[in-house]
């Protein structure tokens, strides 16, 4: 695998911005560092959002979150989908591009199925390997590095031989990708496992290298009735175990780049930027 | 997950049972229900956005129903759901509500021109190059046509219903669609991008012959005059108009025409 050029920039806070605080963002003082947007919603040739997100970008720093190349799936992403990629990426110059540790899509065109999810993929070394080769042919595209997201999984697949983040971590020091540790899914996974949640993320906390840790989510999830899963949707404020466990992460891997996430039943923007603002106060403490 | 299946077919029956809402031997039925739903729920508001004149038509609920039908019968081959439904037009015109409502799958047609034309890429109007027409040979040149635009005959009022809803998308006055359904009038939809704003406007009869001039420059002024019906057409007032619809963008001589290169 070859090299890929890393950046390091001082530790920032950011929110998920989608469409119905576009105004907003736009409009109000500037209280964030950097926003993430969704790469495929800005897939388009050119037109209102795409003219909207280069707005934005005159205003914040962007952080690029990519949801369909599938890098855990068997085949690379195809050349159109990352020209795409590419093309955004080189339009709006983000600070961080990312995507997720899971398979979306298979088989080729014509006979190619999409999920349009983020679905879970096995973790051992033949997985590895394939998604180290897909990792690979990103960056080498991109000429840059690419941060990969843990994910909140519904189901699991039986022929796994190591766990989630000793496979990412392996793929971190093999690709030279980052981790982007995304707080709630483990706090999702670990509820769902019926597992204590608390002890699972100080666990995964302490199993992880700084090195390879790029960013952090922060997110909420609604509750669901007793025997349903949790479901990572992305729909309230950040609950206290995922800010506890976010102290926790300060703490043994030092302050990151942390963005708040928030998808379905959109607060306010102002509600958006408290949390925000309770991430930065907590990154601050232990920046200091 | 039955561990013989392997990562390769495990992935693609997983894939298929998500999209045809197929149960999964040795697959929790929970999490299996779970990424079904956010595959409907996907599929579902992806039409809402792309064919909004058709949820209008048939309420959102309905419009979620056909979307997982339509997902069962054509899948998804697409990264972005921006480009999924490109398909949903021909295949509504079958369906039952299609076929019950003869106009809907226009309305539909309609529908997706006008989201492409909303993620076409951008073009700035060439004001210089319009010196041409003040030369002698400026009939021998091909008029640059706005970015998204396309053309929509149809037997059905499409652009009256579709402006109607997108007036007033909660009481939309009818009242004008229905008459010329009701006489069987049929309108030709004009769709392309100002801008960054997606234009629509119904073409009038005697217009129609000049649109040849916007399809990528297969026609030249020259050969569009030449071939004129023999009508009083204002045509040098249309051509004014259309420029400053932005319709027309700019003027390129045939020889910069790509496919005019050798």
């Amino acid at each position: 695998m070859q090299q890929v050029q890393t950046v390091q920039f001082e530790p920032a806070v950011g929110v998920g911005l989608r469409h119905p605080h576009y105004k907003d963002a736009l409009s109000q003082p500037p209280a964030l560092q950097f926003v993430e947007v969704h790469a495929e919603n800005f897939y388009m040739d050119g037109g209102p959002a795409l003219s909207l997100l280069h707005e934005v970008r005159q205003r914040f720093d962007v952080s690029i979150h990519a949801t369909s190349l599938g890098l855990g799936g068997e085949q690379a992403p195809p050349a159109t989908e990352l020209r795409r990629l590419c093309r955004l990426v080189d339009a709006i110059d983000p600070i961080l591009v990312s995507d997720h540790a899971c398979f979306a899509w298979h088989g080729t065109d014509g006979q190619r199925l999409h999920a349009g999810d983020l679905l879970p993929i096995a973790y051992n070394d033949h997985a590895l390997e394939q998604f180290c080769a897909n990792v690979d042919s990103v960056q080498q595209v991109l000429g840059r590095q690419l941060l990969v997201e843990n994910l909140s999984a519904y189901l699991n697949w039986p022929d796994s031989t190591m766990g989630e983040f000793e496979f990412l971590q392996r793929m971190c020091e093999r690709t030279g990708a980052g981790l982007l540790l995304d707080l709630n899914n483990i706090f999702v996974n670990a509820v769902n496992a019926g597992l204590e949640p608390q002890l699972e993320v100080i666990r995964v906390i302490a199993s992880l290298d700084a090195r390879h840790i790029g960013e952090v989510h922060l997110a909420g999830s609604t509750p669901q009735p007793e025997g349903d899963l949790l479901i990572d949707d992305h729909g309230t404020e950040v609950p206290e175990p995922v800010w506890r466990g976010y102290e926790q992460l300060l703490a043994v891997l030092g302050p990151k780049p942390t963005l708040v996430e928030w998808d379905t039943q959109l607060p306010t923007w102002q509600v958006l930027l408290e949390q925000a603002q309770r991430a930065r106060r907590l990154l601050r403490e232990r920046h200091a | 997950m039955p561990e013989s299946l392997g990562v390769q077919s495990g992935q693609r029956l997983l894939l298929e049972a998500l999209v045809h809402g197929r149960p999964m031997t040795g697959v929790d039925a929970r999490g299996l229900a779970i990424y079904r739903r956010n595959l409907l729920a996907g599929a579902a508001r992806a039409l809402a956005i792309s064919f909004s004149t058709v949820g209008y038509l048939l309420g959102s609920s309905r419009l979620a129903l056909l979307a997982g039908e339509f997902l069962a019968d054509h899948g998804r081959g697409v990264f972005d759901w921006g480009q999924w439904g490109d398909a949903f037009p021909a295949w509504l015109a079958g369906q039952q509500p299609g076929m019950e409502h003869p106009y809907l799958a226009d309305c539909a047609r309609l529908d997706w021109l006008l989201h492409c034309a909303q993620r076409a890429a951008d073009s700035q109007p060439d004001y210089a190059s319009f010196a041409a027409l003040q030369d002698a040979d400026s009939l021998e040149v091909c008029l640059d046509a706005a970015p998204g635009i396309a053309v929509l005959a149809s037997n059905y009022p499409v652009v009256a219903i579709h402006t109607a809803h997108a007036d007033n998308p909660a009481e939309p006055d009818l009242r004008v669609a229905a008459a010329m359904l009701e006489s069987g009038r049929g309108e030709t939809a004009l769709v392309w991008r100002q801008g960054l704003r997606t234009r629509l406007r119904a073409v009038a009869d005697d217009e129609i012959h000049w649109l040849r001039l916007l399809d990528g420059g297969a026609v030249t002024l020259a050969d569009a005059l030449h071939s004129a019906p023999a009508n009083s057409f204002p045509f040098e007032q249309w051509l004014e108009e259309v420029i400053r619809e932005q319709l027309v963008t700019g003027l390129s001589p045939i020889s910069s025409n790509p496919e005019d290169q050798p």
